[in-house]
């Protein structure tokens, strides 16, 4: 209903807003896959010399299908981004709103249904002399329902063109679902035999406590059974997966806790009285 | 009656805790199986003590099987590691109405299409075997030495991808695996995140 109301108020100015986007050409067109589509959108439609723009990539699945996080799960794989840069410029790290979890069968998968949109950035050189800039990107991404698909679509977006802005909130809706530096938190992650106790300490004025879940950066690590589910604070306990080699060192994936999404990459510290345990 | 009907129910739950899932760890060592092959004769693990065993869970019908199919890289790596003395089983765990599941003619009939060249093809319909090993997608590649010990675990590659473009440039673990350890020497990679479909269990 917010939305309905928004959409009215917005009126006519709205839809020029929507002709415009579409007829520049800082957003490609959406290109339709079998199960899914996709739209690249640039957040400005300006970039000069040592400046980033944020593009989006927005996937739209299928009722009953589901595509893939950065570190997809026991089975799956991640988005796959191969891009055609103006000489100089370069692409930055795909960023990714935290997964859902999908289970089936036994097997854990880390993704999205129905909408996704990733950001990532795009720097143009120092000494970059200007002029017409054409991004090119073939995104390649996996579905899955019962049946896997990898999916494709090929874009072509001109930065510095005749183009029009993105539209008004893709890109701040999309921001604030990322995870967030674990800014002013107090967190520490232990090592208890094949365990990692992780205790969290929200700033305050954090929201309500809420079950806490972490989804590991890396395959192999930790168990599924523990990463990814949901658990009640105020720590976390990940059991370390049979099939790693080492003992991790480091804490690396995303952590949902107090309704908020952190980016964690902390240390595992060894207490003294584990010192010497073989993992 | 009454004893026989408990035992009855004894035997199911004993036959149901025998579909275990597991996950088995570097150097761990491989369960023994039996299953039924495409060429109508039950293959077990123990027959094959002695050779270098490659297990290989596949699905036609997934992309990321038909990326290693399509341009025979998988093919290839049957044939050279067979011809070294490896006993190469592919696996299907695909349960009967389930992507990938097809009976023991058709199945043949697929293979020989392909030019399969592993030692057997193996049918697992129930999927006892895939979770006793902890089988997660297709392909998804398990190496066992003459000792019955798990050497390497995961997948075939280093780019988790569907398109046959990328296997020239990716680094094939299965090949480093095994010409390290028909070599003598250690393997280096022993566990790496398998990619593809799910097992369709």
């Amino acid at each position: 209903m917010v939305f309905c109301a928004g959409m009215k108020k917005a009126g006519w100015l709205g839809w020029v807003a929507i002709v415009l986007a579409g007829a520049g050409t800082a957003a490609a067109a959406p290109v339709r896959a079998r199960h899914s589509e996709a739209e690249l959108t640039a957040e400005q439609a300006a970039i000069r010399a040592g400046e980033t723009v944020w593009l989006a990539l927005a996937i739209r699945l299928d009722p009953g299908w589901h595509t893939y996080w950065l570190n997809p799960g026991d089975s799956g794989m991640a988005p796959r981004l191969a891009w055609s840069l103006p000489e100089g410029f370069s692409a930055g790290a795909l960023a990714a709103p935290p997964p859902a979890r999908f289970e089936s069968e036994g097997l854990v998968s880390l993704g999205y249904g129905e909408r996704v949109v990733f950001l990532v950035p795009i720097t143009a050189p120092a000494g970059w002399g200007g002029g017409p800039a054409t991004v090119g990107l073939k995104a390649t991404w996996l579905v899955c329902s019962d049946l896997c698909l990898p999916e494709s679509a090929t874009f072509s977006l001109e930065l510095n063109g005749a183009a029009a802005a993105a539209p008004e909130g893709l890109f701040a809706e999309a921001r604030a679902r990322l995870p967030l530096p674990p800014d002013g938190w107090t967190l520490r992650a232990l090592r208890r035999g094949r365990e990692v106790h992780v205790s969290v300490e929200p700033p305050a004025g954090s929201g309500a406590e809420s079950p806490m879940v972490f989804f590991p950066a890396r395959a192999d690590e930790f168990t599924y059974d523990t990463a990814t589910v949901p658990q009640q604070g105020p720590a976390l306990r990940l059991q370390i997966s049979p099939l790693a080699e080492t003992f991790p060192e480091k804490l690396m994936g995303v952590l949902v806790a107090h309704g908020t999404a952190l980016a964690l990459d902390i240390p595992i510290e060894t207490p003294v009285e584990a010192e010497g345990v073989v993992p | 009656m009454k004893g026989c009907a408990r035992t009855a129910v004894i035997l199911m739950v004993v036959g149901l805790a025998l579909i275990v899932w597991a996950e088995i760890s570097p150097d761990g060592a491989a369960p023994d199986f039996t299953l039924p092959g495409i060429d109508g004769v039950p293959h077990s693990l123990s027959s094959a003590r002695g050779k270098y065993v490659v297990l290989e869970w596949f699905n036609y019908d997934c992309p990321f099987v038909r990326k290693h199919y399509g341009g025979g890289n998988m093919q290839a790596l049957q044939k050279k590691y067979t011809e070294a003395g490896a006993v190469w089983f592919s696996i299907c765990s695909s349960a009967p109405g389930k992507q990938g599941h097809y009976p023991a003619e058709k199945m043949a009939e697929l293979a020989k299409q392909r030019n399969v060249a592993s030692t057997a093809v193996l049918l697992d319909p129930d999927g006892r075997v895939g979770r006793l090993y902890g089988a997660k997608t297709t392909p998804h590649i398990f190496i066992i030495d003459p000792e019955g010990k798990l050497i390497y675990q995961g997948a075939v590659d280093s780019v988790p991808s569907a398109d046959p473009a990328d296997i020239t440039s990716a680094v094939n673990y299965v090949r480093a695996a095994l010409d390290a350890a028909l070599a003598g020497q250690p393997v280096e990679k022993k566990v790496t995140a398998p990619y593809g479909c799910s097992v369709k269990y």
